[in-house]
Protein backbone atom coordinates (compact mmCIF):
# COMPACT_ATOMS: atom_id res chain seq x y z
CA UNK A 1 0.00 0.00 0.00
CA UNK A 2 1.25 3.36 -0.88
CA UNK A 3 2.02 5.77 2.10
CA UNK A 4 -0.98 7.86 2.13
CA UNK A 5 0.16 11.64 2.48
CA UNK A 6 -0.32 13.61 5.11
CA UNK A 7 -2.76 16.65 4.39
CA UNK A 8 -1.82 20.28 4.39
CA UNK A 9 -3.46 22.61 6.81
CA UNK A 10 -5.22 24.09 3.68
CA UNK A 11 -5.65 20.74 2.40
CA UNK A 12 -7.65 19.76 5.92
CA UNK A 13 -9.58 23.35 6.15
CA UNK A 14 -10.92 22.96 2.63
CA UNK A 15 -12.89 20.53 4.56
CA UNK A 16 -14.49 22.30 7.23
CA UNK A 17 -18.36 21.89 7.17
CA UNK A 18 -18.12 18.40 6.38
CA UNK A 19 -20.53 15.80 8.00
CA UNK A 20 -21.42 12.56 8.56
CA UNK A 21 -24.69 11.14 10.04
CA UNK A 22 -24.91 7.99 12.05
CA UNK A 23 -28.43 6.42 13.89
CA UNK A 24 -27.39 4.76 17.02
CA UNK A 25 -29.96 2.09 18.75
CA UNK A 26 -29.53 2.79 22.35
CA UNK A 27 -30.61 -0.92 24.53
CA UNK A 28 -31.12 -1.63 27.86
CA UNK A 29 -27.68 -4.02 27.84
CA UNK A 30 -25.74 -0.87 26.27
CA UNK A 31 -26.34 1.11 29.29
CA UNK A 32 -26.07 -1.79 31.93
CA UNK A 33 -22.74 -2.85 29.91
CA UNK A 34 -21.40 0.93 30.19
CA UNK A 35 -22.71 1.33 33.79
CA UNK A 36 -20.84 -1.55 34.37
CA UNK A 37 -17.99 -0.86 32.79
CA UNK A 38 -17.44 2.39 34.49
CA UNK A 39 -18.45 0.30 38.30
CA UNK A 40 -20.97 2.79 38.50
CA UNK A 41 -24.01 1.20 40.70
CA UNK A 42 -26.45 3.74 40.69
CA UNK A 43 -29.55 2.09 39.86
CA UNK A 44 -31.03 4.59 37.58
CA UNK A 45 -28.64 3.38 35.08
CA UNK A 46 -30.01 -0.58 35.70
CA UNK A 47 -33.20 -1.03 37.48
CA UNK A 48 -35.96 -0.55 35.68
CA UNK A 49 -38.86 -0.17 38.25
CA UNK A 50 -36.51 2.16 39.94
CA UNK A 51 -35.79 4.69 37.16
CA UNK A 52 -40.05 4.62 36.61
CA UNK A 53 -40.45 5.36 40.23
CA UNK A 54 -38.35 8.58 39.76
CA UNK A 55 -40.55 9.43 36.60
CA UNK A 56 -38.73 7.55 33.42
CA UNK A 57 -39.80 5.20 31.07
CA UNK A 58 -36.84 2.89 31.91
CA UNK A 59 -33.38 3.19 32.57
CA UNK A 60 -31.31 6.09 31.63
CA UNK A 61 -27.86 6.67 30.30
CA UNK A 62 -25.00 8.18 32.45
CA UNK A 63 -24.08 11.64 31.88
CA UNK A 64 -20.63 9.95 31.10
CA UNK A 65 -22.28 7.97 28.32
CA UNK A 66 -22.27 11.00 26.03
CA UNK A 67 -18.83 10.92 25.86
CA UNK A 68 -18.38 7.01 24.59
CA UNK A 69 -16.61 7.17 21.26
CA UNK A 70 -19.69 5.38 20.07
CA UNK A 71 -21.66 8.96 21.07
CA UNK A 72 -19.40 11.50 20.02
CA UNK A 73 -16.00 10.82 18.77
CA UNK A 74 -15.99 12.47 16.26
CA UNK A 75 -12.78 12.18 14.45
CA UNK A 76 -12.62 8.76 14.26
CA UNK A 77 -15.69 9.59 11.94
CA UNK A 78 -13.33 11.48 9.82
CA UNK A 79 -9.78 9.94 10.31
CA UNK A 80 -10.04 7.14 7.67
CA UNK A 81 -10.23 9.97 4.40
CA UNK A 82 -8.70 12.78 6.71
CA UNK A 83 -4.78 11.73 7.54
CA UNK A 84 -3.61 14.50 9.72
CA UNK A 85 -0.82 12.23 10.94
CA UNK A 86 -0.22 11.75 14.74
CA UNK A 87 -3.37 13.67 16.62
CA UNK A 88 -4.30 13.15 20.26
CA UNK A 89 -7.35 13.86 21.81
CA UNK A 90 -7.31 17.64 23.22
CA UNK A 91 -10.84 17.65 25.35
CA UNK A 92 -14.14 18.52 24.79
CA UNK A 93 -17.86 20.14 26.12
CA UNK A 94 -20.99 18.75 26.18
CA UNK A 95 -24.24 20.71 26.90
CA UNK A 96 -27.12 17.26 27.60
CA UNK A 97 -30.59 18.47 27.17
CA UNK A 98 -32.58 15.44 27.93
CA UNK A 99 -31.59 12.04 29.51
CA UNK A 100 -31.46 9.38 27.10
CA UNK A 101 -33.66 6.69 27.55
CA UNK A 102 -32.63 2.96 26.87
CA UNK A 103 -35.02 2.27 23.43
CA UNK A 104 -34.07 5.97 22.20
CA UNK A 105 -33.07 5.88 18.59
CA UNK A 106 -30.47 8.84 18.58
CA UNK A 107 -29.74 10.70 14.89
CA UNK A 108 -25.67 11.50 15.67
CA UNK A 109 -24.60 14.20 13.76
CA UNK A 110 -20.60 14.47 13.20
CA UNK A 111 -18.99 17.63 12.07
CA UNK A 112 -15.85 19.11 10.94
CA UNK A 113 -16.15 22.71 11.75
CA UNK A 114 -12.53 24.03 11.53
CA UNK A 115 -9.02 23.63 11.61
CA UNK A 116 -7.04 26.80 13.40
CA UNK A 117 -3.87 27.37 14.41
CA UNK A 118 -2.57 29.01 17.58
CA UNK A 119 0.26 30.09 19.28
CA UNK A 120 1.82 27.85 21.56
CA UNK A 121 4.26 28.18 24.57
CA UNK A 122 6.39 25.65 22.24
CA UNK A 123 5.64 27.68 18.84
CA UNK A 124 2.58 26.85 16.46
CA UNK A 125 -0.25 24.47 17.51
CA UNK A 126 -2.97 23.13 15.06
CA UNK A 127 -6.18 22.19 16.14
CA UNK A 128 -9.06 20.30 14.29
CA UNK A 129 -13.20 21.24 15.82
CA UNK A 130 -15.53 19.15 15.60
CA UNK A 131 -18.84 19.51 16.88
CA UNK A 132 -21.45 16.68 17.25
CA UNK A 133 -25.30 16.69 17.40
CA UNK A 134 -27.55 14.18 18.84
CA UNK A 135 -31.46 13.76 18.28
CA UNK A 136 -34.07 11.48 19.22
CA UNK A 137 -36.66 9.79 17.71
CA UNK A 138 -39.13 12.43 18.53
CA UNK A 139 -37.12 15.17 16.99
CA UNK A 140 -35.58 16.45 20.82
CA UNK A 141 -31.97 17.46 20.46
CA UNK A 142 -30.74 15.49 23.63
CA UNK A 143 -27.58 16.71 23.52
CA UNK A 144 -24.53 18.56 21.58
CA UNK A 145 -20.51 18.77 21.64
CA UNK A 146 -17.26 20.48 21.01
CA UNK A 147 -14.39 18.90 20.27
CA UNK A 148 -10.99 19.05 19.63
CA UNK A 149 -8.05 17.06 18.36
CA UNK A 150 -3.85 18.61 18.57
CA UNK A 151 -2.37 17.76 15.33
CA UNK A 152 0.95 16.91 15.64
CA UNK B 1 -29.91 5.84 46.08
CA UNK B 2 -27.79 9.27 46.70
CA UNK B 3 -29.74 10.77 49.32
CA UNK B 4 -31.49 14.48 47.13
CA UNK B 5 -29.05 17.50 46.92
CA UNK B 6 -30.89 20.56 47.08
CA UNK B 7 -30.07 24.30 45.57
CA UNK B 8 -30.25 25.81 49.28
CA UNK B 9 -27.44 23.30 50.48
CA UNK B 10 -24.88 24.10 48.19
CA UNK B 11 -22.42 26.88 48.96
CA UNK B 12 -19.61 28.30 46.78
CA UNK B 13 -16.38 26.71 47.73
CA UNK B 14 -17.82 23.53 49.15
CA UNK B 15 -16.11 20.51 48.19
CA UNK B 16 -18.01 17.42 46.62
CA UNK B 17 -17.40 14.11 48.63
CA UNK B 18 -14.44 12.19 46.97
CA UNK B 19 -15.16 9.19 44.53
CA UNK B 20 -12.57 6.39 45.35
CA UNK B 21 -12.02 4.09 42.11
CA UNK B 22 -9.89 1.03 41.71
CA UNK B 23 -10.65 -0.29 38.18
CA UNK B 24 -10.26 -3.96 37.00
CA UNK B 25 -8.90 -4.81 33.47
CA UNK B 26 -12.48 -6.36 33.24
CA UNK B 27 -13.65 -2.82 33.63
CA UNK B 28 -11.84 -1.45 30.69
CA UNK B 29 -12.41 -4.41 28.72
CA UNK B 30 -16.20 -4.05 28.74
CA UNK B 31 -15.97 -0.22 28.22
CA UNK B 32 -13.71 -0.55 25.15
CA UNK B 33 -16.52 -2.82 23.97
CA UNK B 34 -19.56 -0.35 25.20
CA UNK B 35 -18.43 3.09 24.61
CA UNK B 36 -17.00 1.50 20.62
CA UNK B 37 -13.26 2.06 21.29
CA UNK B 38 -11.40 -0.59 20.43
CA UNK B 39 -7.87 1.24 20.53
CA UNK B 40 -5.22 -1.86 21.79
CA UNK B 41 -3.42 0.31 24.14
CA UNK B 42 -7.02 0.01 26.93
CA UNK B 43 -6.29 -3.77 26.75
CA UNK B 44 -3.38 -5.32 24.74
CA UNK B 45 0.40 -4.93 27.18
CA UNK B 46 2.68 -5.29 24.28
CA UNK B 47 0.90 -2.23 22.57
CA UNK B 48 1.31 -0.06 25.88
CA UNK B 49 4.78 -1.15 26.77
CA UNK B 50 5.30 -0.24 23.27
CA UNK B 51 4.25 2.84 23.51
CA UNK B 52 6.42 3.39 27.06
CA UNK B 53 3.71 2.52 29.62
CA UNK B 54 4.04 0.28 32.75
CA UNK B 55 0.59 -1.47 31.76
CA UNK B 56 -2.22 -0.95 29.56
CA UNK B 57 -3.81 2.83 30.72
CA UNK B 58 -7.33 3.87 31.86
CA UNK B 59 -9.28 5.23 28.93
CA UNK B 60 -9.23 9.09 29.18
CA UNK B 61 -13.03 9.54 28.65
CA UNK B 62 -13.53 6.05 31.06
CA UNK B 63 -12.23 8.64 33.54
CA UNK B 64 -14.55 11.58 32.28
CA UNK B 65 -17.47 9.53 33.48
CA UNK B 66 -15.83 8.58 36.92
CA UNK B 67 -15.71 12.84 37.27
CA UNK B 68 -19.45 12.84 36.14
CA UNK B 69 -20.30 9.63 38.80
CA UNK B 70 -18.67 11.55 41.45
CA UNK B 71 -20.97 14.49 40.19
CA UNK B 72 -24.79 12.08 39.91
CA UNK B 73 -23.74 10.64 42.98
CA UNK B 74 -23.30 13.94 44.56
CA UNK B 75 -26.61 15.54 43.40
CA UNK B 76 -29.00 12.62 43.36
CA UNK B 77 -31.49 11.59 41.30
CA UNK B 78 -33.64 14.69 41.35
CA UNK B 79 -30.48 16.97 40.06
CA UNK B 80 -29.53 16.57 36.32
CA UNK B 81 -26.04 16.96 34.66
CA UNK B 82 -26.68 19.47 32.31
CA UNK B 83 -22.78 20.30 30.91
CA UNK B 84 -19.77 18.41 31.10
CA UNK B 85 -16.43 19.19 30.14
CA UNK B 86 -13.53 17.17 30.03
CA UNK B 87 -9.70 17.15 29.61
CA UNK B 88 -7.14 14.29 29.93
CA UNK B 89 -3.57 15.03 31.52
CA UNK B 90 -1.70 11.53 32.12
CA UNK B 91 -1.80 7.67 32.53
CA UNK B 92 -3.51 5.71 34.75
CA UNK B 93 -3.81 2.43 35.10
CA UNK B 94 -6.11 -0.16 36.17
CA UNK B 95 -5.72 -1.74 39.89
CA UNK B 96 -4.58 1.91 40.58
CA UNK B 97 -6.87 4.08 42.89
CA UNK B 98 -8.55 7.31 41.00
CA UNK B 99 -10.21 9.69 43.38
CA UNK B 100 -12.21 11.85 42.08
CA UNK B 101 -13.06 15.41 43.51
CA UNK B 102 -14.80 18.75 43.12
CA UNK B 103 -15.50 21.87 44.37
CA UNK B 104 -18.51 24.60 43.76
CA UNK B 105 -17.07 27.46 41.85
CA UNK B 106 -20.63 29.41 41.77
CA UNK B 107 -23.91 28.66 41.86
CA UNK B 108 -26.56 30.85 39.74
CA UNK B 109 -29.76 31.15 38.33
CA UNK B 110 -30.73 30.92 34.70
CA UNK B 111 -34.29 30.55 33.06
CA UNK B 112 -36.04 29.67 35.69
CA UNK B 113 -33.41 26.81 36.71
CA UNK B 114 -31.23 26.45 40.21
CA UNK B 115 -27.74 25.42 38.85
CA UNK B 116 -24.00 25.19 40.05
CA UNK B 117 -21.13 25.20 38.43
CA UNK B 118 -17.97 22.51 39.55
CA UNK B 119 -14.44 22.11 38.77
CA UNK B 120 -13.55 18.81 38.86
CA UNK B 121 -10.48 16.29 39.34
CA UNK B 122 -8.92 13.04 38.91
CA UNK B 123 -6.36 12.19 41.00
CA UNK B 124 -3.21 9.38 40.94
CA UNK B 125 -2.54 7.12 43.64
CA UNK B 126 0.81 10.03 44.09
CA UNK B 127 -1.75 13.00 44.16
CA UNK B 128 -1.17 14.13 40.96
CA UNK B 129 -3.90 15.39 39.25
CA UNK B 130 -4.57 13.77 35.88
CA UNK B 131 -7.60 14.50 34.68
CA UNK B 132 -9.55 17.88 34.49
CA UNK B 133 -13.17 18.65 33.79
CA UNK B 134 -16.07 20.42 34.91
CA UNK B 135 -19.97 20.65 35.23
CA UNK B 136 -22.98 22.66 35.68
CA UNK B 137 -25.97 20.78 37.58
CA UNK B 138 -29.19 21.37 38.26
CA UNK B 139 -30.65 21.06 40.98
CA UNK B 140 -34.09 21.23 42.97
CA UNK B 141 -35.02 23.70 45.46
CA UNK B 142 -36.67 23.13 48.34
CA UNK B 143 -39.92 25.30 47.89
Amino acid sequence: MPEEKILTFEEIKQRAGEEIEETLEVDKSMIRNFAQGIGDENPLWTDEEYARSKGYNTIIAPPGFFQAAVMSSAFTRFRPTMNIGRGVDAGGEWEIYEPVEAGDVLTNTFKFADVVQEEGKKGMKTFLKFETTHVNQQGKTVARSRSQILKF
Amino acid sequence: MAQQLYFEDVNEGDEIPELVKKLTKKNLVVYAVTAGDLYELHYDKDTATAQGFKDVIVQGRLKSALLAQAVTDWIGDGGSVRKLTCNNRGADYPGDEFTVKGKVLKKFQENGENLVELDLWGENPEGNKTTFGKAVVALPGKV
